[in-house]
């Protein structure tokens, strides 16, 4: 039997909808016990500063434009290489069971706790020692994406891949700031400006074409970017950050639409088989699938960067359904097209087993980001778009979001090194200049620094990717510990859990195997490190649990904070 | 058109509009606040330096903004971590 992506895609889409309006519905009535009467922190401590009550819409925008990198396309990307099913499945399943629940769980108890981050939370919960702990290991994480990211935009920029984004993109970066002066400074009609903006993005698409940019070569376009990263952390927000984040949601929105409805138009058929249990080179697909696709099933990263600001501006209770599950479910649809693209937007068999020969082939970044293009532009090309343009336009909306990824982290890095700072008692740290001075070589250190001829951040991506699924399984951890001192139903979000833990656990116990054995001190330091902070962690809910069961007291749907 | 359905259709033109400036504004909005807050904040010891004792040439000229400043005062200075005003001859609270 052949299945058609397009009846495939339907069935996912089907799911979705089913699960947000019975398993959604079910976990905010039953388990989150969500009162829409309840004041929420925007509500209750309106200062028209960090809580301001805000439409739902607009959150739900927000919270998904936040969530939505570059990851959702980057994981299907690898692991198709298993066969369509396996991560179609675990996109659409991991997404409705794990990845919308952790979203959800997370926000809730953010609303519960003042708008605090679930990050924040869980510092309050761990005491100082662990706080700054947990600030380094972020600190490196985020600092080592971005390292990938700058390598990756670099690649894509190369002669060999899209040189004709270069244009496009750069300018965007100018249109965005002259956006911001137009608002903020002129009191310009938002809009205005966007209809003009976006007119801008996609003219420039045409004129990129004509004027493909081959000069600098990988290591000078690196330093641009590292250039261009402290420039936008050290500049004030409503100069570039806010406009750019404003066009890159509304790319990001018209670029996805165009997909589907290329993709529909388009009819295709799979070009990759079903199931591939066994590739070549490849590590066992349970449980390597699980942690290959991260963003697009469940992240933990978005506890940590969204649930603050979405939380402070939640109107009501029950909008957090449809902006903390609903969000999740929105990437996913994008993470659903990356496996879409990649195996169905492939010409034939022979084209797409060529790409996918080897785990080795597979696994390299530059080229995953161009399987993911080549698709998409396939599908694109039906509703007329010519090859050249759609190209060009998917890699500027892909280039644009490494890049929109890039100058926010830098600014979180930036806010981190401060924060430590503090912490230490180090005033210099917190001059915005010497901040990011920091974190843009903390992010040099990844994207130039070659060990054994590769780049550092490519071979600690795996690291990334595990400690992105290991912080969803410890946010599931603290979402059902609050449960529990609730006496609410915990399996909905313990068994998710245990599932994220296990599989991240087993797969960071064999890397750590693999560093040991080939001697690579360097890799094995840092996975050790976020190895047994992680167990630490378990241990420390274990005993959290211990305690409950000796003194259940059940709190009230609010979190306490634990005075200094 | 009928111009009730006219008006409907103004009405949701203006909702769009607004949604997108939230949406735009929204984000940011706790960035830009506290950005321009700490602005204000120089502002007002500019005004306020030559009344600390902290030689200000332009005191001549911020003297007449002083009562328009006022009621942000007492906002200021328990933000600058001073619980009464700082000045003898200035009370606040």
């Amino acid at each position: 039997m052949t299945m058609s992506p397009l009846l495939a895609a339907l069935i996912c889409i089907a799911a979705y909808v089913a699960a947000y309006r019975v398993y959604a519905r079910f976990l905010a009535e039953r388990v989150f016990a969500i009162d829409p009467a309840r004041p929420t922190p925007a509500v209750r401590f309106r200062d028209e500063i960090d809580y301001v009550p805000a439409n739902r819409y607009v959150l739900f925008g927000h919270q998904y434009a936040s969530i939505t990198g570059l990851s959702p396309m980057l994981g299907p990307a690898i692991a198709v290489i298993w066969g369509w099913l396996p991560a179609m499945l675990w996109v659409v399943l991991g997404a409705i069971f794990v990845g919308a629940v952790h979203d959800f769980g997370a926000l809730v108890v953010s609303i519960r706790a003042r708008g605090m981050s679930l990050g924040k939370v869980t510092e309050n919960l761990v005491g100082p020692r662990g706080k700054t702990l947990f600030h380094l290991v972020i600190f490196f994480l985020i600092a080592l994406a971005m390292g990938v990211f700058v390598h990756v935009i670099a690649v894509l920029f190369s002669p060999d891949f899209y040189p004709q984004a270069v244009l496009p993109s750069g300018a965007l970066v100018f249109v965005a700031a002259a956006m911001g002066v137009a608002v903020h400074r002129g009191g310009w009609s938002i809009r205005s400006l966007t209809i003009a903006g976006l007119a801008v993005a996609l003219g420039l698409a045409f004129v990129g074409i004509r004027q493909p940019v081959v000069g600098p070569s990988l290591a000078q376009w690196k330093w641009l970017l590292l250039a261009y990263a402290f420039g936008a952390s050290v500049l004030p927000v409503w100069l570039l950050l806010q406009p750019r984040d404003y066009i890159n949601s509304l790319l990001l929105y018209v670029g996805v639409g165009a997909m589907y409805v290329g993709f529909v138009a388009t009819n295709p058929s799979f070009a990759a088989p079903a199931v591939d249990l066994a590739p070549e080179g490849a590590p066992p697909i349970v449980p390597f699938v699980f942690v290959v696709i991260a963003c697009g099933a469940a992240s933990g990263f978005h506890a940590l960067m969204s649930s603050g600001s979405t939380a402070k501006q939640l109107a009501t209770e029950g909008d957090a359904r449809f902006v903390g599950y609903g969000a999740m479910i929105g990437e996913s649809l994008l993470g659903l097209m990356a496996v879409l693209a990649c195996t169905a937007g492939f010409v034939s068999r022979e084209a797409w087993l060529e790409r996918y020969v080897s785990w080795q082939a597979a696994d390299s970044l530059g080229n995953n980001i161009a399987a993911f293009i080549r698709g998409t532009t396939h599908f694109l090309q039906t509703l007329g778009i010519p090859e050249a343009i759609g190209g060009t336009f998917v890699a500027v909306i892909v280039v644009s979001f490494a890049l929109t990824s890039l100058d926010s982290a830098t600014r979180l890095l930036r806010y981190n090194v401060s924060e430590m700072g503090d912490t230490l008692g180090v005033d210099a740290l917190s001059n915005r200049y010497v901040a990011s001075g920091i974190a843009v070589v903390a992010i040099w250190a990844f994207a130039f620094i070659q060990v054994d001829g590769e780049f550092a951040g490519l071979i600690l991506w795996q690291l990334f990717g595990t400690t992105n699924q290991l912080l969803a399984g410890l946010a599931l951890l603290a979402v059902t510990l609050y449960l529990l001192r609730r006496g609410k139903p915990l399996v909905y979000t313990a068994a998710p859990m245990v599932f994220m833990l296990l599989s991240t656990l087993t797969v960071m116990s064999a890397n750590l195997t693999d560093f040991w054995k080939a001697g690579q001190w360097l890799l094995l330091a840092p996975a050790a490190i976020i190895f047994t902070l992680a167990v630490w962690l378990v241990i420390e809910a274990a005993l959290a649990v211990i305690r409950f069961r000796r003194n259940p007291v059940l709190d009230g749907l609010e979190v306490v904070f634990r005075e200094k | 058109m009928s111009p009730s359905r006219l008006d409907g259709v103004r009405a949701r033109l203006a909702r769009a509009r607004t949604l997108l400036g939230e949406f735009y504004t929204a984000p940011y909005r706790g960035a830009v606040a506290r950005a321009r807050r700490d602005e204000d904040d120089l502002f007002m010891l500019f005004v306020f330096a030559e009344l600390m004792g902290v030689p200000n040439p332009a005191a001549y000229y911020t003297l007449e903004l002083q009562p328009l400043l006022l009621e942000r005062f007492h906002e200021w200075h328990t933000r600058m971590g001073l619980e009464h005003s700082p000045l003898d001859h200035f009370r606040c609270c």
